[in-house]
């Protein structure tokens, strides 16, 4: 299966001073041929001349690579230092001083941005019951104020009455609802400052009077629970607090690329180390507020025990913390996993990023065969076989780190086989939200039988492939890598987006040979850029 | 003696051929009989001229067989197809196409070459810079509904970077007058009060940084890229009669070029 246009540059035709001379052409010849051109009815295109490729200059060329490396056109000072340079090509320590600088490593996480569409903007971490609102400026949860007072209403506008024995207490309103005052608060994404919270919300007991963990989900259906010391298990309405914590993942990924340039790493770091960048608010969030998570969250997919003390307002110091050799580097960062929250969507983008195989249809559509949705296994339904029989072994390398959200499925805690679960699933008997959220507990096929009480990622796995999931996305990389594909799709994704066009059937030479080179290198990626840039073809602009 | 409406004819269809072969710019004339090339030691003109004894005897000179070509009549109104196979074009060695610049690069670069300054605009007392505030429509994906760069010379684009030009360029050239800027960037060989008439030089050797400076092209004034850039200056100095504007104008009009934004 070919990629098709994936991720490629724009291309275009001619720039305008070309385009005018072809023009003028175009009406001397109209002018001169008179009527036979026009009968014969030839397009616009057809009768442009192509141009011959231009041979850029030493100028336009370091102009070129300076845009490619470092995003920006270099100064006329760094021009008429050229000229005093020997030789018709950019010199080499240039090249080499730009590859190392920062702006080629902002260039580079640029390009994995677009490789790993690395955007959380749409997410919402928090459930809305842990989200404030503020109402003449005191806030509170309206979500559950139901079952503080009773009714959808916040709390009276005057400072609250607190018992000895730490009961609020209330005054009951006209209409039934009992209503507490507010506290002052100093919250965590603003420690220097006071804001007026309902009593009843800013409550700071880790387990209440009925003894509810306030700290868990179970702590929103308890009016004994409230948001904890400083607020830190809420967050304040608006997307400001939570658009820092989504950004500061997103920009855990930026960092681990901007480290390869910086350290001249491997690329393959990228793929299979246990590092990962944290800064105040990540820790906070990781921390605290999973509490009250808006998607499955828990285990979390990185050790927490493991995190840096540093508060929430934190937000430009950055610690990179070790993890534990389950990491695959960005194939398991946080942002990764939220941003494609089911392991078909991470295997897909995997081998369409880094492997340049997508799974698309045949030309032909895919055929509809009457009956086949009665098969439960994808990898063998008539018409999904196309892509599933591939796809759902791939998915499962992911198959220890939970979908919708970001959870890591340790062994210890999830064994493949889990008798309780299949005890649930097979007596009629409640399962536990564990059960239900990550093993088979529902046959809806004879087929699907045999594996009640396995770990979802475990369904329809032949026995060839049930390592995959306990091996994790490392062995994806490190099989890809023995067959040359994943070195060969770095060469060609990075040719492609230099290039600014697809590499055709004809260039593969040139992939082979730069692949050579990149491997030979230790897989350094300034390397593989600088053979790119440095290549005749570069030069050759049309 | 050709009739005068049959050379007339033949010049005609001649011209339709240029024009309609396009980009073929190879002569297509009709292959003609060699000259019969001339033996060594004989004299042009006068092939029979024998050498005299005792020389070396001269080697026998095979004549090519004469190229005999059968002349086709070509008459007002003959609709006679007439197949013309071309020799296949030799295979062309890969190329890159121009690429646009990206938003980013497009802001980096324009803040490089005018020393600074970027298209912003005043929202009360925030200055907004427009690339980050028409991001999306300029085509840089947000990876949620977007997930690749459009990078199309469009005509959206195209009005956008005529209005970054045009707001950069007043403000680079009104502040340069002012004296308000670290250094000069528009007008550093010609002063802002040089004409072309009273000092072509200056204003020449200006062109020559600017264009090294926006486009990377080192053009002397005696090449054939200069001219227009000459001229722009002329003519825009010619209808506002003020230097200031003219530089203004080529500056806008540096920016606006493909060599600008392309690469």
């Amino acid at each position: 299966m070919r990629r098709t246009s994936r991720d490629l540059r724009g291309r275009w035709g001619r720039p305008r001073s070309e385009a005018v001379g072809a023009a003028a052409l175009l009406i001397l010849g109209s002018v001169v041929a008179g009527g036979v051109a026009a009968a014969a009815e030839p397009t616009n295109g057809a009768l442009l001349c192509e141009e011959p490729p231009e041979q850029l200059s030493r100028d336009r060329l370091f102009r070129a690579m300076s845009l490619d490396i470092r995003g920006v056109v270099p100064s006329i000072e760094e021009h008429e230092a050229l000229a005093d340079e020997p030789g018709d090509d950019v010199p080499d320590a240039l090249v080499d001083e730009w590859l190392e600088s920062d702006e080629f490593a902002t260039r580079l996480e640029r390009l994995h941005r677009e490789l790993l569409w690395n955007s959380l903007d749409n997410i919402q971490l928090v459930s809305p019951s842990a989200v404030f609102r503020t109402t003449n400026g005191i806030s509170w949860r309206n979500n559950i104020a139901t079952r503080y007072r009773g009714q959808n209403v916040p709390c009276l506008d005057e400072p609250a009455e607190i018992g000895d024995d730490g009961d609020i207490a209330t005054t009951t309103s006209a209409t039934g609802a009992r209503q507490e005052g507010w506290v002052l608060v100093s919250p965590y994404w603003a420690p220097a400052t006071t804001i007026k919270v309902c009593a009843f919300d800013a409550q700071d007991a880790a387990v209440s009077v009925s003894g509810t963990a306030c700290a868990t989900p179970a702590g929103l259906q308890d009016p004994g629970c409230g948001c904890g010391p400083a607020l830190r298990n809420c967050m304040p309405g608006g997307s400001t607090q939570l658009r820092m914590i989504t950004d500061a993942m997103v920009k855990d990924i930026d960092l681990r690329v901007a480290e390869l340039v910086e350290t001249d790493g491997s690329y393959l770091d990228l793929f299979t180390s246990a590092g990962v960048w944290v800064n105040g608010p990540l820790v906070h969030y990781w921390r605290y507020l999973t509490a009250f998570p808006r998607m499955s969250m828990s285990p979390a997919p990185i050790d927490v025990d493991r995190l840096p003390d540093l508060a929430f307002t934190d937000v430009d110091t950055w610690v990179k913390v070790q993890m534990g050799p389950e990491q695959a580097g960005i194939l398991t960062s946080p942002a990764f996993l939220l941003r494609f929250q089911t392991n078909r969507a991470r295997a897909n983008r995997f081998y369409n990023s880094f492997l340049c195989q997508a799974f698309n249809a045949p030309s032909g559509g895919i055929p509809v065969v009457a009956g086949a949705a009665a098969e439960p296994d994808l990898q063998i339904r008539a018409g999904c076989e196309y892509c599933h029989a591939l796809l759902e072994p791939a998915a499962s390398h992911w198959g220890r780190w939970g979908e919708r959200g970001a959870s890591r499925l340790a062994e210890d805690a999830f064994p493949p086989f889990d008798d309780s679960c299949e005890l649930c699933a097979t007596s009629g008997l409640p399962c536990s939200r564990r059960c239900q959220d990550f093993y088979v507990t529902q046959a809806f096929d004879d087929r699907e039988a045999p594996y009640l009480g396995w770990l979802k990622s475990y369904l329809f796995r032949r026995p060839e492939h049930e390592h995959y999931v306990e091996e994790g996305p490392k062995l994806l990389v490190y099989s890809t890598l023995v067959d040359g594909r994943f070195e060969r799709c770095a060469v060609r994704t990075a040719a492609e987006h230099l290039l600014g066009r697809a590499l055709d059937k004809g260039e593969d030479a040139l992939v082979d040979d730069v692949a050579r080179e990149f491997i030979a290198s230790g897989y350094k990626y300034r390397a593989l850029v600088k053979a790119l840039v440095t290549h005749p073809t570069y030069r050759r602009v049309r | 003696m050709m009739p005068f409406w049959r050379a007339g004819l033949a010049l005609v269809v001649a011209a339709a051929a240029m024009a309609v072969g396009g980009c073929d710019y190879e002569s297509r004339v009709a292959p003609q009989a060699r000259p019969t090339p001339r033996a060594p030691g004989t004299v042009p003109d006068d092939p029979g001229v024998t050498p005299p004894i005792g020389t070396d005897p001269t080697p026998e000179v095979v004549e090519p067989d004469p190229v005999v070509v059968t002349p086709t009549t070509v008459t007002v109104g003959d609709e006679t197809p007439v197949v013309i196979d071309l020799p296949a074009p030799p295979p062309e060695a890969p190329t890159r196409p121009r690429r646009r610049m990206d938003i980013d690069q497009l802001d980096a670069s324009l803040r490089r070459v005018t020393g600074g300054l970027t298209w912003t605009v005043m929202v009360g007392s925030r200055e907004d810079n427009q690339f980050e505030v028409l991001s999306s429509t300029l085509g840089k994906p947000d990876f949620i509904e977007k997930t690749q760069e459009d990078l199309t010379p469009s005509a959206l684009f195209q009005k956008f970077l005529s209005e970054a030009a045009r707001t950069v360029c007043e403000r680079l050239a009104r502040e340069e007058v002012a004296g308000t800027r670290p250094e000069p960037v528009l007008m550093v060989e010609a002063s802002p009060t040089d004409t072309w008439e009273s000092a072509p030089e200056a204003i020449e050797a200006n062109l020559e940084r600017l264009l090294l400076r926006f486009h990377g092209r080192r053009l002397a004034p005696a090449d054939v890229g200069f001219d227009r850039w000459r001229w722009l200056f002329q003519s825009a100095l010619h209808v506002s009669s003020d230097p200031v504007v003219a530089w203004r104008t080529v500056c806008a009009g540096l920016i606006m070029h493909p060599d600008f934004y392309t690469y």
